[in-house]
């Protein structure tokens, strides 16, 4: 692959591109999303098992996203963009986590009991 | 990205090369990918700030008697949104087969498309905080609200600048066709639109769903 090819279409990026894959992230995503609202509407199960379900689904839904639309793999073409996401993931986990579990133990010890229950 | 090789020379290391002398085998499209994927991942933490601020003001105290998660965020009306940004991102990947194909008019064609539906679903956020203002639910009545303005508004926005975006790109496959430049741009705002899909699940799950659990 060098800078002089005169067909940029066929550049591993573009050629990876799949009616069959982008139809399936298509049909799975909204049969996922479609599942995880139905739990809801159903309230099928107490608050922690719906949000436990509900937040497993969504990184199910995610997952089959980054294979089947954006083509993450091991591949060459691939292998950086999915190593980088792979280190930027925890990064997210720990910055929503940490400051959402601050921010708990905020409430909890600081302001009025009453106020702070969901 | 291009590749060095030092695997022709054995297990010597003395002897290995450990990069090319010169750039001819540098690949820019990729390179230039990578570079916009980054982008994207420092983007996601913008998001990560917002989702924790949802989270933690999303608590009685933040909602300060008024309106519930529950009220505002209908589920039923943001899976329809979900099918309708899905659907967008569907047409732009049919309009990444045509470029894969070498067709230009199908490229602009099914990317029209895309745009067309994602103005749908632009349209129904608009409406829904539009809604939500009108019968007194602003951003100033409490800090859940401000918080679920925010974060619907900021993924608005990045949809207002992808539509632009297209419009952009259909200009410049109309005039150029499918140069280098056009298909590396192409494939940046494939990218770009695929990870406002990918960002709305997470908004759909913790955001809609959440507030009705």
């Amino acid at each position: 692959m060098g800078i002089d090819n005169l067909k940029p279409w066929e550049h591993p990026e573009i050629k990876g591109a799949s009616e069959v894959q982008y139809i399936s992230g298509y049909a799975l995503s909204l049969a996922l999303l479609g599942l995880s609202l139905l739990l809801v509407r159903a309230h099928a199960g107490t608050t922690v098992v719906l949000v436990s379900l509900i937040s497993f689904i969504s990184i199910l839904t995610v997952i089959a996203q980054l294979i089947l639309l954006f083509h993450l793999d091991f591949s060459e073409s691939q292998r950086w963009n999915t190593l980088t996401l792979m280190l930027n993931v925890p990064l997210l986990i720990l910055s929503v986590g940490l400051t959402s579990f601050m921010f708990h133990t905020l409430y909890t010890h600081v302001m009025l009991p009453a106020m702070t229950v969901r | 990205m291009s590749t060095t090789s030092g695997h022709g020379q054995g297990s010597d290391p003395s002897k290995a090369v450990l990069w090319a002398e010169s750039d001819h085998e540098h690949d820019i499209i990729s390179t230039r990918l990578l570079g916009f994927w980054l982008y994207m991942l420092s983007d996601s933490l913008i998001f990560a700030a917002l989702f924790t601020a949802y989270e933690v003001l999303t608590y009685n105290t933040s909602i300060a008697g008024g309106p519930t998660p529950a009220e505002v965020a209908s589920p039923i009306r943001a899976y329809i949104e979900t099918i309708v940004l899905l659907t967008s991102v569907l047409a732009f990947g049919l309009s990444m087969i045509a470029l894969k194909r070498d067709r230009p008019r199908m490229v602009m064609a099914w990317m029209a498309v895309s745009a067309l539906i994602g103005i749908g679903f632009l349209g129904m956020e608009w409406t829904e905080l539009a809604g939500l203002a009108a019968r007194g639910s602003t951003p100033q009545r409490s800090g859940y609200l401000s918080i679920f303005f925010t974060l619907i508004a900021v993924h608005g926005i990045h949809i207002a600048i992808g539509l632009l975006w297209m419009g952009v790109m259909l200009a410049q496959v109309a005039r150029s066709g499918l140069t280098a430049l056009v298909v590396y741009r192409m494939a940046n705002l494939k990218i770009f639109w695929l990870y406002q899909a990918l960002i709305w699940t997470f908004v759909f799950t913790f955001v809609y769903l959440r507030g009705s659990v």
